[in-house]
């Protein structure tokens, strides 16, 4: 009883593969168009758009240029 | 890599991952997501993608996805060897880009307060580096900015790239 308490607490479910390929389309749709994976994919666009050069390849370059 | 790992499915374009997570709280549903960066900075690694991942729940409007940091399923180290598969067979088949991706927060680093991020991604990285350098470059950012990777440090978010 307590485990299984314990499993919709935690948003665990029982399910086999048969039924997840089943709804495959489904859940890849739901991946794709995640609010909350798509907010990641965003801050992590936000994060790369505020790195300052020089970059480590620049530097390389400007070490055999010397 | 040696370690084990779940077997996953995705879609025909390989932006869209899945895979099933079983350990002590039964099976979760995570989801990986792989999409452009478009605004990032450096030119030299465009294209630059981004992968994310999350547990996935059925509910009475579909799925949906969100934080896996809730599901302490005790197979984190399997999950994460899974996940940096699915990245490397991502890069195997686009060439030309780079990944990135971010640190994972643990369960037990919320249940003590704290915000900090578990870099377990580089826990495998570190483990298997001898392996992984040979393929791939690595760079860590932090702090704004970029440097190559270094085994032992902590980075914001590490990028990765094949040779």
């Amino acid at each position: 009883m307590s485990a299984t308490m314990e499993k919709q607490k935690m948003g665990s479910e029982e399910f086999n593969i048969e039924d997840i390929l089943a709804e495959r389309e489904k859940i890849f749709e739901a991946i794709i168009n995640s609010p909350f994976l798509n907010k990641k994919h965003q801050e992590a666009d936000e994060y790369f758009s505020k790195l300052e050069p020089p970059f480590p390849w620049e530097k390389e370059s400007l070490c055999k240029d010397a | 890599m040696d370690r084990e790992t779940y077997t996953f499915y995705t879609t025909a374009d390989g932006v869209g991952y899945f895979f099933i997570s079983e350990g002590s709280r039964g099976k979760i549903l995570k989801g990986v997501s792989i999409k452009p960066l478009p605004n990032a900075a450096p030119d030299f690694l465009r294209p630059i993608y981004n992968l994310a991942f999350g547990d996935a729940r059925k509910t009475t409007n579909g799925w949906t996805l969100d934080h896996s940091v809730r599901s302490g399923n005790g197979d984190m180290p399997r999950i994460i060897a899974t996940v940096v598969q699915i990245a490397m067979e991502f890069m195997a088949q686009n060439t030309r880009a780079t990944l990135s991706f971010q640190g994972y927060a643990d369960i037990k680093s919320l249940a003590l307060g704290k915000n900090q991020r578990t870099i377990l991604y580089q826990r495998v990285i570190d483990s298997h580096w001898s392996e992984l350098a040979v393929n791939c470059n690595f760079w860590g950012a932090k702090n704004n900015e970029v440097a190559e990777y270094t085994v032992g440090n902590q980075y914001e978010r590490i990028l990765a790239r094949l040779k």
